[in-house]
């Protein structure tokens, strides 16, 4: 069973209704109790990062995630926003994230003169690493529906599992241990991001 | 740029998706859910749904409905009908629509750039209803318009091509399942990138629409 | 289900139905039945053809100067494309191909048909039921808590299949019924779903929104079509070969692209939830037991092999609770309430209004007459 976190932010249905669709038991949650015993969760998001991390907290689900993440050590997936969420800090804001990566969140910055854009919305073909489990079995290209202005910059590089091609190549997925994280929306970029969401859901 | 591919479906008032013809008699096409599903299977890239009686009706976005809708989708959505304000995209926004259709509220110019300031100019698209022969007709007035100026953000050059809605084919029969729109006559007036849309009567996935489908000619 | 159910020996129908008799060697009434009626129902051979080539051949005559020769159902099913493909691209006859559309078509079975159809290049006419006026109807079918839960699309595709039938001046309809899968007919089971009476009453009943543009044919429209207008003769071809509906398939992909539905089938969702859950659960009955039967009666399968695949539930319990979600929601009911109508106690057809006995009687008329016929022709 997956708990979807349900703090009034992000597309909680849709993911929702891509889960039921692969046939993976799926529910939403706002009850810290609930996140905090779960055996696996998705952290969505959409909008502002100091506005997200201040609504978890309101809600007082940090410290549930925490515990979920951190001490029982349960698979962990953030979606757009809910990756940023996932890092120390974000240059779009002043709040902390919840640090299970290592890593900060900064503007997309293009090339002068270039014509490529900021947001970057859109569709767009990511790269995996070869390293981590959300990409390992892929062998044709996939794509993936993109919208973002910020995007997660990890210290480490072993952390990062798949990247796009931005004017440089920039993270676009993570991967440490139990946490998962992916810029793009995997509940709007149809079998891709099924296949996405189903290899996160087998995932033992 | 890849192709993509981009149904667009049109709901009456009572949340029935429907053909036109001619932008007149209507035929039932199904439920919107149950057709949005099929496109989710079809692996469509986007869709876009416009509320052709949102304007006339004077109605607003219906935010629950279309939420419902957004979330049965495993696409990006486009929604049109009864847009008058950026707040309604904020919460259009959050209800899971990710680009903004404007009709008359396209000669708005100062609502095409609030849009595309905050959502981009990829999200903020501009529908002229025209007719065949290239005359351009306003969905306001019946006498010739002016298209708006292509609105323009501080960071971006061109904003995402428009829909038109061409005439139908006088062929298209009403029977067929889906509107799947591609390219008819390039309507000479229309600055670029312009992408138009006729109907196709009838299912048509290998069909994509471009902006290299349409040459622009001064 | 119950391990102690007596099973025919014959075929795999079981006691499930009680009307259903067995004899001293333990075989039903029903396989019995359909072997006394395969000579003058299935002609697999040399007899088959020549049927085949008549009935081509007096089509094509009254079609001469029409826009059709005859009318076929696509409905995704198998049995009805296999039959557009023989009559269109084998016998050369040109077919209007129509579909009613009940709001809960699979999407391989939209593929399907668009595939046959433009493989094909046949017209075709789809007719759209307005969905809240469909979902209110199966509402009140499931609130009404009877047996035949597919009436609502049935009556719906019969009811249009005639008026358009009407509108394009089309007399002949190509019908996918076959004996080979479909021989068996369980005593006193089912429902005639041409009863628009019935369909009213139920939804008079239990139903909220009205029926403005749902297709209701009632008994006065029915006969007058059927047995004044004589609009339609139904023909069936499939029943004039070896009709082997695996064999069809792999044609079917073959020459069409035809998508598999898996061994989970169908082409309606609402179908399926109907035959793998809730004819089982409300009523006893596994819709398999009467497939299989029939298979065995047309001799494409051993009844080893029909065992063998009864012996796993028609549906695991997983997907059970997910088919529930889906048609509950599809339906804008919660799982509960769909559950909840599922587990009330069955109802009988005859417990509402219905017009089963004018049916009954126009067709004891029919045979009536028959029989002066052929008496007077002596």
């Amino acid at each position: 069973m997956i708990t979807v976190v349900d703090y009034g932010v992000g597309n909680v249905g849709a993911i929702l209704n891509m889960l039921d669709y692969l046939g993976i038991d799926a529910e939403a949650s706002s009850d810290g109790q609930q996140i905090a015993s779960a055996s696996k969760l998705i952290l969505p998001g959409v909008g502002a990062f100091d506005k997200a991390m201040l609504t978890l907290r309101e809600r007082r689900l940090i410290d549930p995630l925490n515990t979920a993440v951190l001490e029982r050590r349960v698979p962990v997936l953030g979606v757009c926003l809910g990756m940023q969420l996932l890092a120390r800090c974000s240059e779009e804001g002043q709040e902390q994230g919840l640090g299970y990566v290592d890593a900060e969140v900064v503007r997309i910055t293009v090339p002068p003169g270039s014509a490529l854009k900021v947001p970057h919305i859109g569709w767009m073909e990511v790269n995996p690493t070869g390293r981590g489990r959300l990409f390992a079995a892929t062998q044709a290209p996939e794509r993936f529906y993109f919208d973002h202005s910020y995007h997660v910059v990890c210290t480490d590089q072993e952390d990062v599992s798949a990247t796009f091609s931005y004017g440089a190549e920039l993270c676009c997925a993570v991967e440490r241990a139990n946490v998962f994280g992916v810029q793009f929306h995997p509940e709007k970029s149809h079998r891709f991001g099924m296949r996405v969401l189903n290899t996160f859901g087998q995932l033992t | 740029m890849r192709k993509r591919i981009i149904p667009v479906l049109l709901v009456d008032h009572h949340r029935r998706l429907v053909k036109t013809i001619g932008f007149g008699p209507r035929t039932y096409v199904g439920d919107p859910f149950n057709v949005i599903r099929l496109f989710n299977e079809k692996e469509v890239d986007e869709i876009c749904v416009l509320d052709i009686d949102a304007s006339a009706q004077g109605g607003r976005p219906d935010l629950g409905f279309l939420r419902e809708l957004a979330s049965e989708c495993f696409m990006p959505m486009a929604y049109g009908g009864g847009i008058t304000a950026a707040q309604q995209c904020e919460e259009l926004n959050r209800a899971g629509i990710e680009k903004f259709v404007l009709g008359r509220s396209a000669a708005n110019t100062a609502l095409v750039q609030d849009l595309a300031r905050t959502f981009g100019s990829q999200a903020t698209v501009a529908c002229v209803d025209s007719r065949m022969r290239g005359w351009v007709k306003s969905s306001c007035s019946p006498s010739t318009a002016t298209v708006p100026e292509p609105a323009t953000t501080s960071s971006s050059s061109a904003p995402w091509p428009p829909i038109c809605p061409c005439r139908r084919w006088p062929w298209a029969e009403p029977e067929k399942r889906y509107t799947l729109r591609r390219p008819c006559v390039p309507v000479r007036r229309l600055p670029p990138p312009a992408v138009p849309l006729s109907s196709l009567g009838g299912c048509e996935p290998c069909w994509s629409i471009t902006p290299a489908c349409f040459r622009w000619t001064p | 289900m119950t391990s102690m159910a007596r099973i025919c020996t014959f075929c795999v129908m079981d006691d499930s139905n009680p009307a259903i008799q067995f004899d001293e060697k333990g075989q039903c009434n029903c396989c019995r039945t359909a072997l006394d009626r395969l000579s003058s129902e299935w002609w697999p051979g040399a007899e088959g053809e020549a049927r085949m080539a008549s009935l081509v051949r007096s089509l094509k005559e009254r079609g001469k100067g029409q826009p059709y020769d005859a009318m076929v159902g696509l409905s995704g099913g198998i049995d009805s494309a296999y039959l557009a493909h023989l009559a269109s691209r084998q016998h050369g006859l040109r077919l209007l191909a129509v579909h009613v559309d009940g709001g809960w078509n699979s999407e391989p079975a939209v593929a399907n048909i668009e595939s046959i159809v433009r493989g094909l290049d046949i017209d075709f006419h789809t007719h759209v039921i307005e969905w809240q006026e469909m979902r209110d109807l199966q509402v009140a079918f499931l609130k009404a808590g009877v047996l035949n839960q597919d009436m609502p699309q049935d009556h719906a595709f019969f009811a249009t299949l005639y008026r358009t039938a009407k509108k394009f001046g089309i007399r002949d309809f190509l019908s996918g019924v076959n004996f080979a899968t479909e021989s068996i007919v369980p005593p006193n089971f089912g429902y005639p779903s041409i009863d628009g009476r019935h369909i009213r009453s139920i939804h008079a009943l239990f139903g909220k929104a009205p029926l403005q543009t749902y297709p209701i044919m009632g008994i006065v429209e029915y006969l007058w079509m059927t047995r004044v207008r004589k609009q339609l003769t139904i023909h069936r071809p499939l029943n004039f070969f070896a009709y082997d509906k695996q064999a069809a398939q792999e044609e079917l992909k073959e020459q069409y692209g035809w998508r598999d539905y898996g061994a989970k089938h169908s082409e309606s969702r609402f179908t399926k939830f109907y035959q793998d859950i809730y004819l089982p659960r409300k009523f006893g009955f596994d819709k398999r037991r009467l497939h299989l039967s029939s298979l065995i009666v047309a001799g494409q399968l051993t009844r080893d092999a029909a065992m063998a695949e009864l012996s796993e539930p028609p549906i695991n319990e997983q997907q059970a609770k997910r088919d529930i979600k889906f048609v509950a929601k599809k339906l804008g009911l919660s799982a509960d309430d769909l559950l909840g109508y599922i587990q009330s106690p069955p109802r009988q057809h005859s417990d509402y209004p219905n017009n089963l006995k004018l049916f009954g009687a126009a067709r004891d008329l029919k045979a009536l007459i028959q029989k002066l016929r052929m008496q007077g022709d002596q």
